[in-house]
């Protein structure tokens, strides 16, 4: 029996939009080429649909003030408020992944912090060399520009594979899930040395992710089992995350990681917080990664640093990957080379990282972060479908 | 206590954040998430001492906001404010998704009309109000007389437009549906048309006596191109998505998202009016497309909570209220008058249109809040006209401020009172097996409508009456099929007619396998502990999930977008899922009469998880007793995986909330009989067919059932019986025994048992067969003579083995308003959890039981005064009317409708 073909992004876009499934199919028109390039086949003839980031992020660019200039600065600096919540909303996703792995898979969560510390360790080291070494222009401190570059290379989100299609697939899919944590952390203590706090502020500035975390999760713990209907449950949820960006925001820490924070609350603490958050963020994961992605299209600003930046970045993210790979895989029982080639999607999340660093950084290193990660990602995404092992257009059952 | 503390902890965190942050600017995504979840709860607050919980929004905002606590600063409210403008464009996206041309084509001339008039009447009132008054305001005191005219005449227009955005964010969030609601929306955004006109053709006029700082071509070319570049703009956005509808129609909530985005990021700025070209926007949807406009529409309106949540919070925080201190006597003066003139305004529209509009009577209330427009108009009077200085702004905020708080309370107070408030288009839909009303030939050959006698029947009749709409149930009746029309239905009552009763046919192999087969043969002893074995056939499954069907098609084709849907009792466990499949958005809500068993008993029904599925498809599921809500919780955790939390079960993201809400007596019936000058007589002519004359008179009244456990009943009498020989000619206990379900096996076996026990105990204790202590009457009773009956009595038993409710119990108590009388009552009847002061027994135990007999026919007049009285109190706090109202109120969300509403 072949069943079929599963939408595979699905993990990364969310569940199918809530109208769409109300209206129905629509009626075939002319357009029902366009609709088949946006949601279910290859455009490449590969691979069953391409990843979001290799639609939105050139949808961005082409939309943004570099090129067509339809997305006007203005307009970019206010989708700059949301990017922070939907920081804040991914920063949850991963908090939420964790807090449901970490009880029964603890060697899952050590071989995926390993896989990312070696990427990190690789890109960020070779960045501050290639930095240092030629001398390159850059406003910021090398060591924040090579640690958000390390950090944005660790992401995986194995968004290419189909958990279904066999065993390796399922480990790497949760090995992805759980690789984000440790590049989180450290964004949070990353985040001291960029805007560079003075003095005793520091250790506020430290632990402030965590307090306004934890509180946030108090928050929605107290109030979203007790939500009336699901309108107010999605205000408390709206609310709670919209806190956690704002509040990040506001006291100069990282979104992601007042997320990471509240998502774990929510999942540790008694009740079924975590689920409501999970159930709701289903129907908004979508717009959240749109919105992000074709933000950071918009906002890539193409430079010839960015360019020079962008080899190094390839080439040590690839070794990163292929290392951290081959050291993990002994801890969770998969081959090496396929864990490694379903790793190499970045997803949604490298782009994240680079946008939360560039919020911080100066603007002309910021700009070099995002368009070095952004074209990375899609090189990446590209490179994965064409990598990632044994995978087949609907899986026999 | 959970939401109080979620709201300090909010609070707290914002004011930390605030004041830690650089130079004490909080982010605007810090304001809206303050602003969603403080004024969230600030509202469900205000819900709770029965105020509209958009003052609790609008309060949050006020008291949070730079004029009061500063919690959120100026910056942050400017921020939120341009949250607001895409908040404001979304409830004109929803307004306009509500109007259907088509629908209001008829009418439109007359609305337009009455709008025009109420408009015109009131500017000419206010602004004769205000040349009278302006001598006295502190504002530009130096003006001529014609110049006070003048300037009163613009300040009027500024004031006399309503605000849109405010009228359809109260209909939205009160799910109001009705003639008050529909007139209102229309009429607003007619004056809201208007208005963007005539306060530039107006200012162009009265530039006249101010000397031209605007040429009057270019005002009235601004008032054009606000109103007909929003027109163009929202109809250009409408269209572009209607063809994305058609085309790609995927992603639907992200490109509804952007076409809201576009709307506020272009209109504001090109000078065009934002809520003139979301309703475009809407209005074009909803009218090229209908079908899926009214899928947008409930989405929007579902969704629209944070919008509105964010829109009042914003207002609140950019209220400035300190300006009431300096000019607070004049903003109320204004405030009063100019409510006296939209009163009368409206009441000249009413007598121009004829009284086309019998709901226009309380129109003038959805006018009081003060338009959007109003003070972006003042910023440009201001601009035009200097010297008028900030004393005229200083008022009109404070007029506008007062005018928005009061605004949505009295506003939604209306809708409450004139029951739109949480109200389905089309009425309530009830759903049950038995029908309310059976018609019968009659010997003359005439048919006659007969009601069905029972509490519940009766609640709901007379719910149904209140509120029309359908009521669909199984036609039982022998002349039933002589009276419906082509579509099975039947005006009823048929004295008054108040709503349709559809009937639905049954074959006879549908009523054996559905009715006496898995209903009674399966689910019936499966819920009730009393030992009968249920017994489940693969065959009365499928008649029950056909018949089941057959309820959720009927209620598909007749209910109306959102109606409310009462489905009554464990015939219908399945129809809620099989109505979801096919009209999403319906509100649902199951009462479950009989006990819920627990989760062991409940395995032994191999289809436990469909019913499961099936109930948790209604949004409201209502059982009797806290014990069977919490048995349901377990299965539902056990069984299905489900999510329960507190009392609300998530089955994916559905919530279902699951509640103990007990039935009760028909008290006011009762009463009525009570004081019905013929019961003297019932009792009279009772007491003497009978033989009850100077005996102690017991009472047992029953279906003739398993459940009611009467062979334990009658072995405790004969046992007290025997113990006490001094009674065998004094007691004497009355049986009723109502044939029941006498298809259904083990019914047959039960009545030919206690046929035998009758006969047994009478020829032990007594002479010849009928002559003994038990009366056994295999009878119906109607109300009147059971009341009777429990007014002989002096003791009341009810034993049952196994039971839901019972409402013989309360119905006795109900019927002693002499205090007098005695409840015997089993502990395994969900009664007995309210009726504590009735004596308790366990009906397996005889010796207890006869025990209990002998203290019931010995007890002082004070004790059963004592206890009765103490039982009246607990029966008539709750009967059966409440016990439905609070279902649907729970359903819809009725609660808190606002203290003007009463």
């Amino acid at each position: 029996v072949t069943r079929p073909v599963r939408d595979v992004r699905r993990r990364e876009i969310g569940g199918q939009d809530p109208i769409d499934r109300r209206l129905g199919v629509p009626e075939r028109s002319p357009f029902t080429w366009l609709l088949s390039l946006l949601r279910t086949r290859s455009a490449l003839g590969f691979a069953p649909s391409l990843t979001p980031a290799v639609i939105f992020l050139p949808l961005g660019a082409l939309l943004g003030p570099q090129a067509l200039g339809v997305i006007p600065p203005g307009l970019l600096r206010g989708l700059d408020l949301a990017v922070t919540l939907a920081l804040a909303v991914l920063g949850v996703l991963v908090g939420t992944a964790l807090g449901r792995e970490i009880r029964t898979a603890a060697p899952l969560f050590i071989a995926a912090s390993l896989e990312s510390l070696v990427t990190i360790v690789a890109v960020a080291g070779a960045t501050a060399y290639f930095v240092t070494a030629t001398g390159m222009p850059v406003e910021a401190s090398v060591a924040a520009l090579a640690i958000a570059l390390g950090l944005s290379a660790s992401a995986s989100s194995a968004t290419s594979a189909d958990p279904d299609s066999e065993p390796a697939a399922a480990v790497a899919t949760r090995v992805a899930d759980l690789d984000d944590v440790l590049p989180i952390v450290i964004a949070m203590v990353a985040f001291l040395l960029v805007p560079g706090p003075q003095g005793a502020a520091l250790w506020a500035l430290a632990a402030a992710p965590i307090i306004v975390g934890l509180a946030i999760g108090l928050i929605g713990w107290l109030l979203f089992e007790r939500a009336e209907s699901g309108a107010e449950r999605a205000v408390f949820v709206l609310g709670a995350l919209a806190l956690a960006g704002g509040a990040a925001r506001s006291l100069g820490v990282s979104p992601l990681g007042v997320g990471l924070v509240a998502g774990l609350t929510w999942t540790i603490a008694p009740g079924a917080a975590d689920r409501i958050v999970q159930a709701d963020l289903q129907k908004v994961q979508h717009p959240v990664v749109v919105l992000l992605l074709v933000t950071a299209g918009a906002m890539t600003v193409f430079s010839t640093a960015a360019f020079w930046l962008l080899t190094p970045y390839l080439v040590f993210r690839l070794s990163g990957k292929v290392a951290g790979a081959w050291l993990s895989a002994r801890i969770v029982d998969v081959g090496p080379a396929d864990l490694a080639a379903y790793l190499m999607s970045p997803g949604v999340l490298a782009v994240a990282f680079a946008l939360n660093f560039r919020q911080l950084l100066p603007a002309s290193a910021g700009d070099m972060l995002l368009a070095t990660v952004a074209v990375g990602t899609a090189a990446f995404e590209l490179f994965a479908l064409a990598v990632v092992p044994h995978w087949r257009r609907g899986a026999r059952v | 206590v959970r939401r109080l503390a979620a709201l300090s902890v909010t609070v707290g965190l914002a004011w930390f954040i605030v004041a830690r942050a650089a130079e004490g600017r909080g982010d605007a995504t810090l304001a809206l998430g303050v602003a969603l979840i403080a004024a969230a709860v600030a509202g469900w607050l205000c819900e709770f001492i029965r105020l509209p919980r958009i003052t609790g929004y609008l309060s949050f905002g006020l008291i949070c906001g730079p004029s009061v606590f500063n919690i959120i600063t100026s910056a942050m409210a400017r921020d939120l404010q341009a949250a607001s403008a895409f908040a404001v464009v979304v409830v004109a996206v929803i307004a306009g998704l509500h109007l259907n041309l088509q629908r209001i084509a008829g009418r439109l001339s007359s609305v337009a009309a009455l709008a025009a008039v109420t408009m015109v009447t009131a500017w000419v009132m206010l602004s004769a109000g205000l040349v009278v008054l302006w001598p006295l305001v502190p504002v530009a005191p130096d003006l001529s007389a014609a110049e006070q005219v003048a300037a009163s005449a613009l300040t009027a227009m500024l004031l006399v437009g309503a605000s849109p955005a405010v009228t359809i964010a109260v209909i939205s969030e009160g799910r109001a549906r009705g003639p008050l609601s529909d007139l209102t929306i229309e009429v607003v955004v007619l004056m809201e048309i208007a208005m963007v006109v005539l306060f530039a053709v107006s200012q162009s006029t009265f530039g006249v006596f101010f000397g031209p700082r605007m040429p009057t071509i270019q005002l009235v070319s601004v008032a054009v191109w606000s109103v007909a570049g929003a027109i163009a703009l929202g109809a250009g956005c409408g269209a572009l998505f209607t063809l994305y509808l058609k085309a790609i129609g995927r992603e639907i909530t992200v490109v509804l998202l952007v076409l809201c985005g576009v709307l506020t990021g272009f209109a504001a700025p090109m000078g065009f009016d934002p809520f003139l070209a979301g309703l475009t926007a809407g209005l074009v949807i909803q009218n090229v497309r209908p079908a899926a406009g009214d899928i947008l529409h409930d989405a929007a309106e579902q969704g629209a909570m944070p919008a509105l949540v964010l829109f009042f919070a914003a207002a609140g925080a950019s209220m400035h209220v300190e300006a009431l201190a300096t000019v607070g006597v004049f903003a109320v003066a204004i405030t009063a008058l100019r409510l006296v003139a939209i009163r009368t305004g409206v009441r000249v529209g009413e007598w121009a249109t004829g009284g086309a509009f019998p709901e226009a009577e309380w129109l003038w209330r959805g006018l009081i809040p003060t338009a959007g427009a109003t003070l972006g108009f003042l910023a440009l009077a201001l601009s035009a006209l200097p010297e008028w200085g900030p004393q005229l702004q200083a008022l009109l905020v404070a007029v506008v401020a007062i005018n928005q708080l009061i605004g949505p309370i009295i506003f939604r107070a209306t809708l409450a009172q004139a029951r739109e408030i949480g109200r389905s288009s089309g009425g309530l839909l009830v759903l049950s097996n038995r029908e309310p009303w059976v018609h019968e030939r009659q010997p003359d050959g005439s048919i006659k409508a007969r009601p069905t006698p029972g509490g519940v029947s009766v609640a709901l009749d007379a719910l149904m009456r209140e509120r029309g709409g359908v009521w669909i149930a199984h036609g039982a009746g022998p002349a039933d099929r002589d009276v419906v029309d082509e579509n099975n239905s039947v005006e009823v009552p048929p004295d008054a007619p108040a709503y349709r009763l559809r009937r639905i046919w049954l074959t006879p192999y549908q009523e054996e396998h559905y009715y006496a087969g898995f209903a009674n043969s399966a689910l019936w002893p499966l819920c009730h502990q009393a030992h009968v074995r249920p017994v489940f056939k693969e065959e009365d499954w499928l008649a029950y999930q056909d018949v089941n069907r057959l309820f959720a098609g009927n209620a598909a084709i007749e209910a109306p977008p959102d109606a409310s849907v009462f489905l009554n009792d464990y015939h219908l466990a399945l129809a809620a899922r099989y109505l979801r499949q096919r009209r999403r958005l319906l509100r649902m809500a199951l009462f479950w009469h009989i006990p819920w068993p627990d989760i062991d008993r409940l395995r032994i029904c191999p289809w436990r998880k469909e019913i499961l599925q099936g109930l948790l498809a209604n949004d409201l599921l209502a059982f009797q007793l806290p014990r069977d809500q919490r048995n349901f919780l377990g299965a539902v955790g056990e069984e299905l995986g489900a999510t329960v939390s507190g009392d609300a079960v998530y089955l994916g993201s559905h919530p279902v909330r699951v509640v103990a809400i007990p039935i009760g007596a028909d008290f006011d019936r009762i009463n009525a009989i009570l004081g019905d000058p013929s019961l003297p007589e019932t009792m009279e002519s009772i007491r003497r067919e009978l033989d009850l004359e100077e005996r102690i008179v017991g009472v047992g009244v029953d279906r003739l059932d398993y459940t009611k456990g009467i062979p334990e009943r009658l072995a405790a009498i004969a046992r007290f019986l025997e113990e006490r020989p001094d009674m065998h000619d004094r007691v004497v206990f009355v049986q009723i025994g109502v044939a029941s379900r006498g298809d259904v096996p083990g019914y047959a076996e039960i009545s030919a048992e206690i046929d035998e026990l009758v006969n047994h105990v009478n020829r032990r204790f007594g002479g010849a067969a009928g002559a003994g202590p038990i009366i056994y009457v295999r009878q119906t009773f109607q109300l009147p003579q059971l009341v009777a009956l429990y007014r002989l009595a002096d003791f009341c038993i009810v034993s049952s083995l196994h039971d839901g409710m019972n409402l013989v119990a309360k119905e006795f108590v109900a019927a002693r308003d002499d205090l007098d009388g005695v409840l015997i009552l089993s502990e395994l009847a969900g009664a007995s959890e309210e009726l504590s002061e009735a004596l308790i027994i366990n009906p397996y135990d005889e010796r207890g039981f006869a025990e209990a007999i002998a203290r019931a026919v010995e007890m002082p007049d004070w004790e059963r005064r004592r206890r009765m009285q103490a039982l009246r109190r607990r029966v008539a706090g709750r009967d059966v009317l409440a016990w439905a109202s609070d279902i649907l109120d729970r359903l819809e969300r009725r609660k808190g409708a606002g203290f003007l509403s009463g």
